[in-house]
């Protein structure tokens, strides 16, 4: 068995091992199984041919030779029913067609028309053909072959997946190698001295087609070509020199000694490396051609980026390299901000390398969270397969495809968070970015976002403590003065660095209403000049709903609050607000106008949130402050001027009553007994003139009191002398009415802290109603006691009781027994004064079991 | 004249890979729930973006813009197409917040039409899911995809200017498949014709996929394995391909010992299918079709809602064509008790097994129906479907709102229910309709039939009785705790229905009025019915 006998019978054993492959992972899709019958057909073609090879005579080999040719030609049909189906081409005719001419073959083959016989060359048995073998056999081989590759290649141009687009390569090449093999075996037949070639064709062919439609990974062609090459150089570079050396020796020396030999494999084992990676280099520069310079650069910017902190400086060489790099002309770059949306970006298109600072992608948008659960990058096409991309919103939509025309989309990650996006533009030569693109970014790419994510880092930790000393100057301006205007005004100058604004203004929730305290640089906030206005549908209540930041981009766009109407007719385009929260209770707002549109970014929603939630305390401290002073003075001035209504009325009153008063006095005391008549009139105008005198006086303690204008003297006060002193002086009252009117005091009495005149007033008021409400022959006792730091005095007397409904009234103003008469000021003026001393007054008693009415002092501290 | 509408190729029908085909058509089924709602939410925030700035929006939200999905549930109220008219009645695109790309009509409520405007993305999405029902018709598992461009379709579906009529006409311009019959020959007939056309041109051409609703496709079938069926010979018969189709179900119902099955003429890939008929003649359709029917629930407001996946069981809902709220069965009764009564709704992720709800939804894509009861009842069968491994709530349509008979409160019957009865009894029957009715102060649900053969009809409501008897347990509960037999049965004179839909056609009625409706029919339908029934007689 040599290797002309033992090639097909390997081949055909290798087929049959195809077959299985095939029908065991594709068996269920009508192109695997056409393709299945293409390698039965191959199989059964190797081992006809061993057949024929290893036949005895030619007759045997003829008949052999017979199905050889229709192997030939079912594999052929076959392949091109499998093209069909694969390349989805519905030609339904031209399969008919296709085994229309198998079926011809198979008959044709059984008779001598395609062959004439067998002859003997010198490698083996060849076929004798005739003209019909040539048309329509061979022709009908090569024509199906051809149809099957131009199918094949339309399919690949068309395809927009890279995948595919090498699987078709690879079919395509395994196919012209069968053709090529073929055209060997056809050669010798027409008299060419050649080896017949067709087996190893079909082998390549069958083995490149299989992996082709079985392999879900499939390497990329392009790749193997250039790694092909690089070892068939280094091959030849090695065996070429090696050769050359031994047959140069051999030529002068008789026996080449074994030490040559030895020197020379240690000579080729220390040149094989680093030739390869010069014939590699010198390849790939062949191949690559200018994008080769970009491809090392890229791959060494990982190292040269270390120790460079500023994004800026990292991100501009690198969308550079990296556009040149990947043959584009567009690479934009998205990083993670603070709020953890996507803001920040830069492109290298030199008409936007610096987009304004507004918001790219919010964090919770569709795109993000696919792209950060999605193991790999995405494609254009991919928006128009996946659910999660279909449905994104026009905006992103619009931003992501039309305005970056991304063609590829890279999630850049550093320790498993996606801390930005790459998004490339398609290439300048249109073609699809390959397996290769992929790898180099792959080995790139993840080194460069751990760089990039700690520049970033760097920058989000820099602004951060900037912000947080700008937050603490702010809090500590807040809080130095109290008065709110100078401290807003010094706050507002600070806070100019880092937003920009060209009105602000603080207005607080008061009763329904908003309210605007403070505006700068003065022009009117939503309330026009100080007035308040409703806080319904207001954007004051949207942020007590919602309890935070609201950004209006461009008031011309879109207004969403009564006022903004008037805000845009004052110039104002874009709002930002922020609720002012304290005990977490949105109180007041926090407002900022400027007259540019989309000026206003999540960053600055971040620190003025930040801000807020550091001066809302303060702001609101203050606003309170400021109103208790407010309502202070408004009190202070309501106290000026009743006080200054008191004391003129008091003028008014006193001044006719002073000589009423005299005059009566002197008239009691100089007219002579026999003018009774005169003298009664005179006791009685007297004591008229001092009862309204009394009146009147307890009329200015009542208003006093209810001023707080009341005063009292407190002295230490011997107590003991005072009763006596009362009793002896309203005891001829008593016996006017014949009233028993009794003392139980127990000396001694320590002294009390008290004013001894308000005390007198107090024990005289008692004393009166006592007389005034105990009847005739009635008994009245006044008794005094210490208790607990007290000086307790009673006085009980057996008068009719005051009913329940009466007790509650006692001691309010204008309340009086309809008995007698009077203003009922007497016993809440006493209440006054003892609550004023520091002391209690309370009323005991029952209808029909007398009157207790006590009250208490303060005893004086003994030193 | 209508505007020529342009539309680009789908190139991933055309050329993607069968698993970029299965993302595309069919990965709604492997969205997660949380994905879901967060495809809900985004899209409701972009929608009301559209159309809260619209005089129609305004009129609708009373002039506020909600700010979140919470705000617009609060704020937004519930709305039925007359809270839209007569704006959408007179096809105002003044109004809206988008201009639509046609106007398809449906049926409203008593013979009227309801117009509504469809936007361009709306019908892109339609598209896409019309595809995706092909697909997943004809699937056995994911990634099975065995639709491709020049597939054979039979539309049996209402044509221009309803919404399966413009759907069928667009979907020509984004992908090549075959039409049967084509379409510029189908417009020009009636649906009758066109069912007709259809059939006859499959015999030629053979047939991949369907949609028909199903009661047609059974009519089809049984007329054809029916033993009185002598199609006469035409010469068309001997076309070969119609000739081999011939001869092969001839075979086979030889071999079989059988009449010929429409299965024996057609191998169909898939059978798409829709309402209550499609679960009603399951067992049917596959015996005759040698199918599966595959269910979907779609309005022309909405587009489609919800699609079965391979395994043909629960029906998945769909993230990005409306969004949903379902109102749960009680606050429905209670709102059907006291149309003041506001109901509350939950959403999907807020479903839970075997409830019936409400569905309420609100347009996508700039089409402008808000917080809109579509009048359908839904149940949820599963929160899950462990099979295909989809993570969204199961539900299978149950019946229209204003489609069911309450007796006593007990039994609650609804079309699929009645229907399901009257098949059991295994008579022969043309069409039949039921509704409330009273005998002095006791309701009653009466049946109006007409019979293929002649039956008593108090054996006929016997049976009837007990057949409901085994299908819900309310009616069993109405006989045996009350006593009640409410079922009572007319038999319409043979030919009635016919009749009726002959005076409908004369009298210009709208495709949909043409039959009466299986449940509640109004009592002039049901007038014309008992005439129609007694002139015959």
């Amino acid at each position: 068995m040599n290797a002309y006998l033992a090639t097909p019978l390997v081949a055909a054993g290798f087929f049959l091992v195809l077959v299985a492959a095939v029908l065991t992972r594709g068996h269920r899709g009508t192109a695997y199984r056409v393709f299945a019958c293409c390698l039965l057909s191959a199989a059964a073609w190797s081992f006809l041919i061993f057949k024929m090879r290893t036949s005895p005579d030619l007759e045997t080999a003829l008949f052999w030779e017979k199905g050889v040719l229709i192997a030939i030609d079912a594999t052929v049909v076959f392949f091109f029913h499998f093209t069909l189906i694969y390349t989805n081409e519905r030609k339904k005719r031209l399969i008919a067609l296709a085994y229309i001419f198998l079926t011809a073959i198979i008959v044709l083959s059984f008779s001598n028309l395609l062959l004439h016989g067998m002859q003997l060359k010198s490698y083996g048995y060849a076929p004798i053909p005739s003209n019909f073998f040539l048309f329509p056999c061979l022709f009908g081989i090569y024509f199906f072959s051809i149809f099957s590759l131009r199918y094949l290649i339309k399919a690949s141009k068309n395809s927009f997946a890279y995948k595919e687009q090498q699987r078709f390569l690879c079919i395509i090449i395994g196919l012209v190698i069968s053709l090529i093999g073929g055209i060997f075996d056809l050669l010798p037949v027409l008299g060419l001295p050649l080896y017949p070639g067709s087996i190893i064709g079909n082998l390549i062919f069958c083995s490149l087609t299989t992996i082709a439609i079985l392999k879900y990974h499939m390497f990329d062609v392009r790749v193997a070509i250039r790694k092909s090459t690089t070892f068939f150089l280094v091959s030849a570079l090695i065996a070429i020199p090696y050769a050359g050396i031994l047959v140069g020796l051999s030529a002068l020396l008789e026996d080449i000694p074994l030490w040559i030999y030895l020197l020379l494999l240690i000579v080729i084992a220390a040149a094989v490396q680093p030739l390869w990676r010069k014939t590699q280099d010198w390849v790939e520069r062949r191949f690559f051609r200018d994008r080769y310079e970009y491809i090392k650069r890229l791959q060494e910017f990982s190292e040269e980026a270390t120790g460079i902190s500023e994004i800026e400086r990292l991100a501009k060489p690198l969308l550079e390299t990296l556009s040149r790099a990947m043959e584009t002309d567009k690479a934009y770059l998205f990083l993670l901000s603070p709020t953890g949306d996507f803001v920040q970006h830069w492109g290298n298109d030199a008409n936007d390398l610096h987009y304004p600072s507004t918001p790219f992608l919010s964090k919770n948008s569709l795109f993000i969270k696919f792209i950060d659960q999605h193991t790999r990058e995405l494609h254009r096409r991919d928006f128009d397969i996946f659910p999660q991309l279909q449905v994104l919103p026009s905006r992103e939509r619009n931003l992501l495809l039309q305005e970056t025309k991304g063609e590829l989309f890279i999630p850049l990650k550093a320790s498993g968070e996606l801390i930005g996006i790459l998004i490339l533009a398609s290439k300048i030569s249109h073609q699809l970015y390959g397996k290769e693109d992929m790898d180099l970014l792959a080995s790139t790419l993840p080194q460069i976002a751990v760089k990039l994510d700690n520049a970033r880092l760097f920058e989000q930790n820099k602004r951060r403590q900037k912000q947080i000393e700008s937050i603490n100057l702010f809090t500590r301006i807040i809080s130095s003065g109290t008065e709110m205007t100078q401290a807003l005004k010094a706050f507002v100058q600070e806070i100019q660095t880092l937003l920009p604004f060209d009105q602000f203004s603080i207005a607080i929730k008061e009763k329904g209403l908003v309210k605007g305290i403070f505006t700068f640089p003065g022009m009117p906030d939503d309330s026009e000049a100080g007035n308040a206005f409703s806080l319904q549908k207001s954007a004051l209540e949207w942020l007590i709903q919602n309890k935070q930041t609201l950004i209006e981009n461009d008031l011309h766009k879109e207004q969403r609050f009564p006022a903004d109407e008037a805000h845009a007719k004052k110039g104002v385009r874009a709002i930002i607000r922020s609720p002012l929260i304290a005990k977490g209770v949105v109180f007041g707002e926090l407002h900022f106008a400027s007259i540019e549109p989309n000026v206003y970014n999540e960053r600055h929603k971040d620190l003025l949130e930040q801000m807020a939630v550091q001066i809302s305390g303060t702001v609101e401290n203050i606003y309170l402050l400021q109103a208790e002073r407010e309502t202070r003075e408004k009190l202070e001035q309501e106290i000026e001027m009743r006080t200054g209504f008191l004391r003129m009325l008091t003028h008014e009153l006193n001044t006719p009553l002073t000589p009423i008063l005299s005059s009566g006095k002197l008239l009691v005391e100089h007219l002579p007994p026999e003018q009774e008549i005169e003298a009664r009139l005179a006791k009685n105008i007297l004591a008229g003139a001092q009862t309204l005198s009394a009146r009147l006086s307890e009329l200015m303690d009542l208003f006093k009191s209810e001023m707080g204008l009341l005063k009292i003297t407190p002295e230490v006060l011997e107590t003991e002398n005072l009763l006596q002193r009362s009793v002896k002086q309203y005891s001829p009252v008593f016996t006017g009415k014949k009233q028993d009117f009794q003392t139980k005091i127990t000396p001694p009495l320590p002294p009390v802290l008290a004013d001894e005149k308000r005390v007198e007033q107090i024990l005289l008021n008692l004393l009166n109603n006592a007389n005034k409400f105990t009847p005739e022959k009635g008994k009245i006792t006044l008794s005094a006691r210490t208790e607990k730091g007290f000086l307790f005095i009673e006085i009980e007397n057996n008068g009719p009781g005051i009913s329940p409904e009466e007790q509650r009234n006692l001691f309010l103003p204008y309340h009086h027994s309809d008995r007698f008469s009077g203003m009922g000021l007497g016993l809440v003026i006493c209440k006054q004064l003892v609550e004023l001393q520091g002391g209690k007054i309370w009323y005991r008693g029952q209808p029909g079991k007398g009157n207790v009415f006590s009250f208490s002092l303060p005893l004086a501290k003994q030193p | 004249m209508e505007e020529e509408l342009t539309f680009s190729k789908d190139e991933v029908f055309q050329k993607g890979t069968p698993s970029e085909k299965w993302q595309k058509y069919c990965g709604f089924l492997e969205l997660s729930l949380e994905e879901f709602m967060h495809i809900q939410e985004s899209l409701l925030l972009e929608e009301l973006e559209m159309v809260a700035g619209s005089p129609l929006g305004k009129k609708i939200l009373g002039g506020n813009k909600p700010l979140s999905m919470e705000d617009f549930r609060r704020t937004c109220p519930l709305t039925t197409y007359e809270d839209y008219c007569p704006e959408l009645a007179e096809k105002r695109e003044d109004i809206l917040a988008i201009k639509p790309l046609y106007w398809p009509c449906t049926s409203g409520k008593g013979g009227t039409s309801k117009w509504i405007p469809f936007t361009r993305r709306a019908d892109d999405i339609a598209y896409r899911n019309t595809v995706g029902a092909f697909i997943l018709s004809a699937a056995s598992q994911k990634e099975d995809i065995l639709v491709f461009p020049k597939s054979r379709v039979m539309l049996n579906m209402p044509p221009k200017p309803y919404f399966t009529g413009w759907l069928a006409a667009n979907f020509a311009k984004r992908i090549e498949y075959r039409a049967i019959p084509p379409l510029e020959e189908a417009e020009k007939m009636t649906f009758v014709q066109r069912i007709g056309a259809g059939f006859n041109m499959a015999l030629r051409t053979g047939v991949d996929f369907v949609a028909s609703p199903a009661s047609v496709l059974v009519k089809i079938g049984e007329t054809l394995a029916s033993p009185d069926n002598k199609t006469p010979f035409s010469i068309h018969m001997l076309y070969p391909p119609t000739l081999f189709r011939l001869t092969r179900a001839k075979m086979r119902c030889k071999r079989g010992k059988r009449e010929i099955l429409p299965c024996d003429l057609w191998s169909f890939k898939g059978v798409v299918s829709w309402g209550t008929d499609a679960t009603v003649y399951k067992k049917k359709l596959e015996h005759l079709w040698n199918r599966e029917p595959f269910e979907l629930y779609a309005s022309t407001e909405t587009g489609y809602i919800a699609m079965q996946a391979w395994n043909k069981k629960g029906m998945s809902f769909l993230a990005d064509s409306v969004f949903l709220e379902f109102i749960p069965e009680e606050e429905w009764l209670k709102n059907r008790e006291n149309k003041n009564y506001q109901p509350s709704s939950v959403l999907l992720n807020e479903v839970k097994p075997t409830q019936v709800y409400e569905i309420v939804i609100t347009s996508f894509h700039g089409m402008p129906f808000l917080r809109y009861r579509l009048g359908d009842l839904v149940q949820i069968i599963a929160l899950e479907d462990d099979d295909t491994e989809t993570k969204t709530p199961q539900m299978v349509f149950k019946a229209r709102a204003d489609e069911i008979i309450d007796i006593a409160t007990f039994a609650r019957l609804d079309e699929k229910t009645m229907w399901e009865a009257i098949d059991k009894t295994e008579i022969e029957y043309e069409d039949w309709t039921a509704r409330k009715e009273y005998e002095g102060d006791d309701s009653t649900i009466h049946l109006y039939i007409e019979l293929k053969s002649p039956f008593d009809n108090n054996h006929l409501a016997k049976a009837l009785h007990a057949r409901l008897k085994e299908l819900h347990r309310g009616y069993e509960d109405l006989d045996n705790m009350l006593g009640i037999q409410p079922i009572r049965v007319t038999i319409l004179s043979e030919g009635t229905f016919l009749r009726y839909l002959q005076e409908r056609q004369c009298a210009g009625a709208d495709l949909a009025q043409l039959k009466p409706t299986h449940i509640n029919a109004l009592d002039h339908v049901i007038d014309a019915l008992l005439r129609l029934s007694a002139n015959k007689q």
